[in-house]
């Protein structure tokens, strides 16, 4: 995975078991900014286990906004949302959930875990560019991140 | 460019026959799904309005028997069984359940015959305690009478207090069945002080026929005005009491202890030979007849001799003076009678403590019945009198059996609700006998008397219906198994049709965005990333097919079972087993 890590630069995390899904993400978004570092991840109990331990020596590693996928096979985005929520390290990063699901059921679940928001795969590259223009002016533009990390 | 040009054809029209395969697999898999859920829908909804239905019916009839009963002290004797016979034959109705599992004949043979027998005995509790709640009255009543300066004007409650008698008489006469066995049912009521009466044999045209003399009775009655009523009856009372009444008399006596004692006493014509020898004046007017009442002293008694005129038919007419002799006549006899039973006073209490005692275990035992016999008021046939004792007996020893099941707690009450407006009570008994569970339905409904004189606790009645609905019950409760298995289904059909959306989803998707991608760089000229990314689209599409036959597989196996789950429903499915299918389709999908 190239960690272009500069510290000036947000870092934004993909969670997702789809190649294609994590190449789409990709390219929408860095065709939205350039300010960006984005690290995709396919496999979320990896992930989740690095996470603890870069945490625990590197709070740089944190990242500023993850996206998480919820339909995966070892660890479901749910199960990682709510480990992620329920560890006091990680608990305050911004989780977006990022599914082709829009089933209520879903939906309101995440939202009662503590995810921060909720976006529904767009059917199309336009949309997706949209979408994540729309995102990241909120999350690293309008709003004031935590000083944790 | 050109061969850049022509991939984009290639995979545009690629594109083009996966979409339409797909709208069309989706297309008729959706239509499978509504029909499926309509018919399900359907065969419930029809099921339940039936059974509410019959529950309504019931509630119904119920209802109406109760307004006839409490009209029926204003009604005379044909009214009162025109009105009472129609919601019973309508509740009778109630009981074939159209959607009931049909019986074979020998079960129903059995089923009929354990009916009657709980008929029986259901009327013979109905006649106790309409006799228990009815003695205050008569009581009253006749007191009443006797004391009003203007008999007249208490005509009017007089006869209101025959109609019930009447379908008392009536009602014990169906139950016994038999002129003997009625006899002792009087018998025993009078010396138990149930009512005050008294009984006789005679012998009519080479028949035995027992009579009742009651006290309120006098009701000019005769063989052509019962004839309705005596229909295939020939031993109940109604035919009994088809002789020709011509004048009655109250003769109220009062003992040395200050006792009062008051005995009804009905002359009757008995038989040709008895009218010529008493009454052979009929030319008397009728306005001659004036009521009297005299008192005379006799060995320390004080006898009220009163003459009802009610009891007078038209027909025989007797002056005052000469209802005086008669009724002398007949006190004499009773004198008699009473002196040849000096002990009967002492015998009487000692009875009366014995009979009380053993109508109270009875009436308890019956209301333990009252959980095991189906409703139903007509007439037995005589070949069931022949059995009656016998059934009688059985009817006891099972009525014991329920009512200790109860007092132990093996029957239990499982349901009970209560509509104020109608103020029924249902009950279900769940008495389990020789391993089967049994199911009863009682509706009670609490009906006030029309009377002013009594306590609190007499002053109402309970009419109570009760029904074997075993059947219904079990029929019910496997319906609503059948409910809740077809609402498992309509859940599992959802998650099944999330997971198949989602699913075509995502490929869809993907090549959607690639194709854009993939155009956008052709557009711009830029050939950096197009092997990859059709490649990827290539994957995306190859993923689409594979899902599309999961699907059509999926989509054929649930149809193999649900031929066998929709189309046989008394096939016993292991439930366990089931679920796990289920849950694999309703969660496996969801996870990829």
């Amino acid at each position: 995975m190239p960690m272009e890590n500069a510290t000036n630069k947000k870092l934004i995390m993909l969670v997702d078991d789809s190649e294609e899904d994590t190449f789409l993400f990709r390219h929408a978004a860095n065709k939205v900014r350039d300010d960006i570092v984005i690290s995709t991840h396919l496999d979320a109990t990896a992930l989740l286990e690095k996470l603890k331990t870069e945490r625990a020596s590197d709070a740089t590693h944190t990242p500023d906004l993850i996206f998480i996928d919820i339909n995966m096979p070892s660890m479901d985005g749910m199960a990682f949302l709510q480990a992620l929520k329920s560890d006091e390290n990680l608990n305050n990063v911004p989780a977006l959930m990022f599914s082709t699901s829009a089933y209520r059921k879903d939906i309101d679940f995440c939202y009662h875990h503590g995810a921060s928001g909720y976006l529904v795969k767009p059917s199309s590259n336009r949309d997706l560019v949209n979408k994540l223009n729309h995102v990241f002016d909120y999350w690293i533009d309008t709003v004031e991140a935590t000083q944790t990390h | 460019m050109q061969t850049r040009g022509g991939n984009l054809v290639v995979a545009t029209l690629f594109l083009a026959i996966l979409c339409f395969t797909f709208a069309v697999a989706f297309l008729l898999y959706n239509e499978q799904l509504k029909q499926e859920k309509t018919t399900t829908d359907i065969i419930s909804r029809a099921a339940m309005h039936n059974l509410q239905h019959d529950i309504f019916e019931l509630e119904r009839y119920v209802s109406r028997i109760s307004q006839v009963y409490q009209a029926s002290p204003t009604m005379d004797r044909k009214t009162f069984w025109r009105s009472m016979r129609q919601p019973i034959r309508d509740l009778k109705t109630v009981q074939s359940i159209a959607w009931a599992p049909k019986v074979s004949k020998h079960q129903l043979t059995a089923w009929i015959n354990s009916q009657k027998a709980a008929k029986q005995t259901l009327m013979i509790y109905q006649v106790t305690r309409a006799l228990r709640d009815l003695e205050p009255l008569y009581y009253q009543a006749s007191g009443d009478w006797l004391n009003s300066p203007q008999p007249d004007s208490d005509v009017s409650y007089i006869q209101s207090m025959v109609a019930p008698i009447l379908y008392i008489e009536d009602e014990m006469g169906k139950v016994l069945n038999s002129a003997k066995h009625f006899r002792e049912a009087i018998e025993q009521a009078a010396i138990s002080g149930e009512i005050t009466a008294s009984s006789s044999e005679i012998n009519h045209k080479d028949k035995s026929i027992s009579l009742l003399f009651s006290p309120i009775y006098s009701e000019q009655l005769s063989l052509g005005d019962r004839k309705d009523l005596r229909r295939d009856r020939k031993k109940s009372i109604a035919g009994v009491l088809s002789f020709k009444v011509d004048a009655g008399l109250l003769i109220e006596s009062r003992f040395a202890q200050n006792k009062s004692h008051r005995l009804g006493i009905t002359v009757s014509e008995l038989s040709e030979k008895t009218e010529t020898v008493l009454f052979s004046n009929n030319e008397m007017p009728f306005g001659h007849y004036i009521n009297s009442t005299e008192e005379v002293k006799f060995f320390g008694n004080t006898w009220r001799i009163t003459v009802h005129r009610e009891a007078l038919s038209s027909a025989i007419i007797l002056p005052p003076a000469l209802a005086t002799i008669v009724g002398l006549m007949m006190m004499a006899v009773l004198l008699i009678w009473h002196a040849s039973n000096r002990r009967f006073g002492q015998e009487l209490h000692a009875k009366l403590e014995e009979q009380r005692l053993e109508i109270s275990n009875k009436t308890s035992l019956l209301e333990a019945v009252l959980a095991a016999a189906p409703v139903g008021i007509e007439y037995i046939d005589e070949n069931d009198a022949v059995q009656l004792q016998n059934n009688l007996s059985a009817i006891s020893l099972s009525s014991a059996s329920a009512h200790t099941a109860i007092a132990d707690g093996f029957a239990t009450p499982i349901g009970k609700t209560h509509h104020n407006e109608h103020k029924l009570e249902h009950y279900r008994l769940n008495t389990t006998t020789s391993g089967q569970t049994k199911y009863f339905e009682l509706i009670s409904k609490e009906i006030a008397k029309e009377t002013e004189d009594c306590s609190e606790d007499q002053k109402f009645g309970k009419i109570i219906v009760c029904s074997d609905v075993t059947e219904r019950e079990l029929s019910k409760q496997k319906l609503e198994s059948y409910v809740r298995e077809l609402e498992q289904m309509h859940q599992e059909l959802e998650d099944f049709t999330y997971s198949v959306t989602h699913d075509m989803q995502e490929p869809l998707r993907r090549i959607a965005s690639f194709a854009e991608i993939l155009s956008d760089q052709i557009a711009e000229d830029d050939a950096t990333q197009s092997t990859e990314i059709s490649e990827k689209l290539a994957l995306s599409a190859t993923d689409l097919r594979n899902r599309f036959s999961r699907i059509v597989t999926e989509i054929d196996s649930r149809n193999e079972r649900k031929k066998v789950n929709v189309h046989a429903p008394d096939t016993k499915v292991d439930p366990s087993s089931d679920n796990e299918i289920r849950k694999d389709d309703a969660h496996g999908k969801r996870h990829k």
